[in-house]
């Protein structure tokens, strides 16, 4: 039982209350259910692995965003996880590349900058030309200083950055938003 | 708006208890330690979600339990039906008319103001008192505090963790900056307008009750001792900023954060000057504290039109001249209230609560019979 919770409580984001309570609530599970869960987890790690260039799960990389021809390719735009790519998607009102960090700057979960895809995505800047970096972050306290950090680190670059607007729920995540917020949130993007 | 019932299940000394109220006077009497005030922190908790006497909420379950229950229903035209918060050692869960939500989403609904023999540490205890006693109020009367109060805090448990890293990465302290100037900014504004748009209810009740025209002078105290009282966000902002650079290599050295909300203080003080925590007198000081707690009601009353419910622990004494006497007899008029006392003959002095619809319940090792 504790190394379940030790195991559970690796995950991001988990603490060790979480991880307790996902430990009670799968041994509670009829046994097939838990092998279905064990084996879903191996298998996607044999199958699905990141892709090369954007961070998003996909099952062969490049992804499928990032090899589409008919993507936009000067416009980027910057997301906490795969998620919200599967979010922003939803929406169908952009048709740019991604890159998905891998999460958000949280030293209270010991996520710091170095922790983050961010050595790939000043890489990515260097060698492609966008014309405007959009920052999706999530609207909570994490995700704007994520956002903070990247404009930080972005400016001397000298590229257009822009943020999605406020109109998203404050303290939520962007995949909590539903599509027609999201994409308004999208179009109504402002310049930082 | 009143509470008509409230349901206990396993919460400090009372197993199961089911008690309906009256919508004025409800008297709970009893020799020390029965069980009195574990009743005033049930009620208060169903308001604000959490235990006035304790910051671990765990503490409030009865011993030898795992879990504890508490079930709240109310009248009123602003109020929820039901309030049910179910406290485990690990996790919490809140239930508003039946829908599971957070415990921002129940504190305020249904407003409580508290009088207890701890008050006076609100003018003769440390700063920590007063903000409580701010942030406490606050939420309840603005909705939006506790989301910018909530928002502030996680910044600086953010930040503080920062600073306990062994090799700080400084362009990062930099994001975290700009975040604990901004929320920062936010939670002492919002502050500060409380406090101006309250002051006129405190200082009135200060004169009714002392009769005096002597005001006392409210002043917010941020870093280093500076009075923030009527300045804007934006130079709230500036004067953080300053402080931030100020505090920047002792911050690094202790490894926490030095400025901010969470350090600032409200003095209190006579028009003189002097400071009425420590120059006051016992009268004085007692007088204030009632003031301040008058003047809420008041205010409170004024911005949700409506009463909050009135939670009267052992306080009585403080209520037996004229002056006083007449305060509380208008109040009870309008609010339902709770009184907690060792016996019942401490109200035969008040002959005004048979006039109203009172209720007194005798309280014995958690279980009460109905007087
Ligand atoms: N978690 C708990 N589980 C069980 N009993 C508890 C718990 N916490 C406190 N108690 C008991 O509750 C009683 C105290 O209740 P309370 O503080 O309400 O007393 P009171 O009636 O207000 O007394 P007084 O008149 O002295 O203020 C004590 O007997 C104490 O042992
Ligand atoms: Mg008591
Ligand atoms: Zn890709």
């Amino acid at each position: 039982m504790s190394r379940l919770i030790h195991e559970l409580s690796k995950l991001p984001g988990i603490g060790p209350k979480t991880a307790q309570r996902l430990a009670f609530y799968i041994l509670g599970q009829p046994q097939e259910e838990i092998s279905k869960l064990a084996e879903s987890l191996l298998e996607a790690k044999l199958k699905i692995t990141f892709c090369s260039e954007c961070g998003h799960l996909t099952e062969s990389s490049p992804c499928g965003i990032c090899s589409r021809r008919n993507r936009d390719q000067s416009l980027l735009c910057i997301v906490e996880e795969s998620k919200d790519v599967i979010a922003m998607e939803k929406t169908k009102v952009y048709k740019g590349l991604y890159h998905v960090l891998g999460g958000a700057i949280s030293p209270l979960d010991g996520v710091g900058p170095e922790d983050l895809r961010i050595k790939e995505l000043l890489v990515r800047l260097a060698s492609n030309t966008f014309t405007e970096i959009i920052i999706a972050t999530n609207p909570n306290i994490e995700g704007e200083a994520t956002a903070l950090y990247l404009n930080k680190i972005i400016k001397p670059l000298e590229l257009k950055i822009t943020r999605l607007a406020r109109g998203l729920p404050v303290g939520g995540d962007l995949e909590y938003a539903d599509e027609v917020t999201l994409g308004k949130a999208f179009e109504g993007r402002t310049e930082i | 708006m009143f509470l008509t019932s409230l349901e206990l299940n396993r919460f400090r000394n009372y197993n199961d208890l089911t008690i309906e109220f009256s919508p004025q006077v409800n008297i709970f009497f009893g020799q020390n330690a029965q069980g009195k005030t574990n009743l005033l922190e049930a009620i208060a908790m169903l308001s604000l979600g959490k235990s006035f006497r304790t910051k671990k909420d765990d503490e409030v379950i009865q011993w030898g339990s795992e879990t504890c229950f508490l079930k709240g229903m109310f009248v009123g035209e602003q109020t929820p039906e039901t309030i049910e918060i179910g406290i485990g050692r690990a996790e919490k869960r809140y239930r508003l008319n039946h829908q599971s939500v957070k415990r921002n989403d129940i504190l305020g609904q249904v407003p409580v103001v508290i009088f207890s023999p701890d008050d006076l540490q609100l003018i003769k205890g440390g700063p920590s008192n007063r903000r409580d006693f701010l942030d406490l109020y606050l939420a309840q009367i603005e909705p939006k505090y506790r989301f910018v109060y909530y928002n502030y805090s996680k910044v600086l448990q953010q930040r503080n963790r920062l600073l306990k890293e062994r090799e700080v990465n400084l362009t990062e302290l930099e994001v975290w900056n700009e975040q604990l100037v901004e929320k920062g900014a936010k939670v002492i504004k919002y502050r500060l307008l409380f406090i101006e748009t309250t002051i006129p209810y405190i200082i009135q009740a200060q004169q009714q009750i002392s009769n005096s025209r002597e005001t006392l002078t409210f002043e917010y105290i941020g870093f280093r001792n500076q009075v923030l009282t009527n300045m804007s966000e934006e130079d709230i902002k500036k004067l953080l900023q300053e402080a931030l650079i100020t505090v920047r290599h002792s911050e690094i050295e202790r490894r926490v954060t030095l400025i901010g909300p969470q350090l600032d203080d409200l003095r209190i003080s006579f028009e003189s000057g002097l400071e009425l925590r420590i120059f006051g007198s016992q009268g004085q000081q007692r007088t204030a504290t009632l003031a301040l707690k008058m003047g809420l009601i008041n205010k409170i009353k004024e911005t949700r039109d409506e009463y909050p419910i009135l939670l009267l622990d052992d306080v009585m004494s403080e209520f037996d001249d004229g002056r006083k006497r007449a305060l509380i007899e208008n109040l009870i008029n309008s609010v339902q209230t709770f009184i907690t006392s060792t016996s019942r003959n401490d109200f035969a002095r008040f002959a005004y609560i048979s006039d109203f619809r009172t209720c007194f319940y005798e309280i014995e090792r958690g279980a009460l019979k109905i007087g």
